[in-house]
């Protein structure tokens, strides 16, 4: 091998001259939020709401020890001793300690890593108004608990992240939200039913990203009449990319051991299987329209399916929240940040009685985020 | 203006470095490893500090603006028997809340040859680091455009870092070519 001789002289430079970012202390304000215009049938009047206001924070310390958080506020106002008002809350708040790129340490509020949503819910990185329902009602997004872990990358195409986390506490499940109300949220959080949560994503090329996620854990807060209480949530998703075309699913499943002895304990009718999907294909017209343009139109399709009840133990299973949504609407992004979006959705469900009747709602939104 | 001399420990054998500024010794050193991958035939490779002239300030200020103004560029040039082969610049982009730093190398008439990410830190948006989407870059000049998206792809569930480091190149390029008259005869 040819001896290369590498000769550097001694050089004299500014600290503060060289780059903006060296891996000095600084901290970072960012944010993200939504307003929205719902309206029932698209004839009857709406409402209007900004519904969500997160502002982020973060700071580095050094090189590898690094603190993020979000603070969101709900419906913009929070009064007290009202009930109908908004909600103020921290959605994320964690240390990651960074070994190497492969082992990072986290721990502090984090995300569950399930799905798409619960981890990119920025406005302008989904399409729809509202976030679909499969991360609403199977997984219940924004989903965040106290816990800790790790997670890194092991090669470009692969990456990884592993927590245990406070778990879920039974009491709060239902038949039509299911998981739900039975998220901590890191509030006096119980850690007597410690969960497994996880992620793998693998990116065969460029245009591919699929993710497989779980949360497995016990329940029962350690009372005895309830068995276990597992829950296990398995998903997958996928996300395609063909040159204008945006394709992206989600698929999870959840499954509750000891429903039977919870709906016992409290009357709550959760089942003992959910399952919820979506698919959605979006294309960016912008080219057609205007080729030198860099903003996007997208339009776009989804078709949802979740079921809450999907099977049940000791009761008949409630078939209207075994639902399905068709979601037709626009993106347009004047810059990669923001967004205004139209959409109609309809939303069957399989009872579709007076009491449980389908609907119907247009939704217009705005969107930003910024870091 | 605070200045400091840094001397680092010896990284190769048998071969002394002196650095300085705010580029670690790993990245110093991931830089010249990378310079001894693309020039394997160079007889010498060494870093030099341009300071920019009151006259480059103003065109990078015109044409750039003001945010990322700076006194000086770090250059690490590779030669062969006086030859100027080509130069590795590094800078650092801010992802979503941290650093990526990376290296760009150039022929002298300032054509990309290769492009790499030197350290990620976020633990989102690696995608970035992959061949297939930083080879885009090669054969890009400060001639040719680096719109976000456009000319260089998007990586979704990457977008911020993506856009980050390809603004980050089409800046260096511009930079480079405003000061490409000094520049290439300082690295005579």
């Amino acid at each position: 091998m040819k001896f290369v001789r590498i000769m550097f002289g001694v050089l004299l430079f500014a600290v503060s001259s060289h780059s903006l970012f060296s891996q000095s202390e600084h901290t970072t304000v960012g944010g993200y939020g939504e307003l929205h215009y719902n309206e029932p049938d698209g004839i009857r009047s709406g409402q209007l709401d900004f519904h969500r206001f997160v502002l982020y924070l973060s700071h580095q310390f050094d090189d590898h020890v690094s603190f993020h958080s979000e603070v969101e506020i709900e419906h913009t106002l929070i009064e007290a001793g009202e009930p109908e008002g908004g909600k103020l809350s921290i959605e994320q708040a964690y240390l990651d300690y960074r070994i190497s790129t492969p082992l990072v340490v986290r721990a502090g509020i984090l995300l569950a890593p399930v799905g798409i949503i619960n981890q990119y819910h920025e406005p302008p990185t989904f399409n729809g108004v509202e976030r679909p329902n499969v991360d609403r009602y199977i997984i219940p997004t924004t989903w965040r608990e106290a816990g800790i872990g790790l997670h890194g990358m092991i090669a470009p195409e692969f990456r990884y992240q592993a927590y245990v986390v406070a778990g879920f506490r039974a009491e709060g499940f239902d038949a039509k939200s299911g998981l739900r109300g039975g998220r901590q949220s890191a509030l006096e959080s119980s850690p007597t039913n410690p969960s497994f949560t996880g992620r793998i994503d693998y990116s065969p090329v460029l245009d591919t990203q699929i993710g497989g996620s779980w949360f497995v854990g016990n329940t029962n807060g350690n009372a005895d009449s309830l068995g276990s209480a597992t829950v296990a949530l398995l998903s997958v998703d996928v996300r395609q990319t063909f040159g204008n075309l945006e394709l992206r699913g989600v698929g999870a499943i959840v499954s509750v051991s000891d429903a039977g002895k919870i709906n016992a304990q409290y009357g709550n009718m959760v089942a003992n299987r959910m399952l919820g999907y979506y698919v959605e294909g979006a294309y960016n017209i912008m080219p057609v329209l205007c080729q030198e343009s860099e903003q996007r139109l997208s339009l776009f399709a989804r078709y949802e399916r979740y079921d809450t009840q999907l099977s049940t133990t000791g009761f008949a299973r409630l078939k209207q929240y075994n639902r399905s949504d068709v979601v037709l609407g626009a993106t347009y992004k004047p810059t990669y940040n923001t967004c205004f979006k139209v959409d109609y959705t309809f939303m069957n469900n399989a009872l579709n009685t007076a009491s449980a009747p389908n609907t119907k709602q247009l939704n217009v939104g705005i969107g930003y985020f910024f870091n | 203006m605070k200045t400091f001399i840094l001397l680092a420990s010896v990284l190769l054998p048998g071969i002394n470095i002196a650095i300085a500024g705010t580029l670690s010794e790993r990245e110093i050193y991931l830089s010249a490893t990378l310079l001894e991958r693309v020039f394997p035939l160079a007889d010498n490779t060494r870093a030099i500090s341009h300071s920019f002239s009151a006259e480059e300030k103003n065109q990078m200020m015109n044409t750039l603006g003001s945010f990322r103004l700076r006194d000086s560029l770090l250059v690490i040039a590779s030669s062969k028997q006086g030859t100027l082969l080509g130069f590795a610049v590094v800078d650092h982009v801010r992802g979503k809340d941290q650093p990526i730093t990376y290296c760009i190398v150039v022929d002298p008439s300032l054509h990309v040859m290769t492009t790499e990410i030197l350290v990620y830190r976020e633990s989102y948006g690696g995608e970035v680091q992959r061949r297939s989407w930083l080879d885009q870059f090669i054969g890009k000049s400060p001639d040719d455009q680096l719109r976000p998206g456009r000319d260089i792809k998007n990586i979704t569930g990457a977008t911020i870092s993506a856009r980050s480091v390809t603004l980050g190149v089409a800046q260096i390029l511009t930079v480079l070519r405003i000061v490409e008259p000094r520049l290439l005869r300082e690295l005579q």
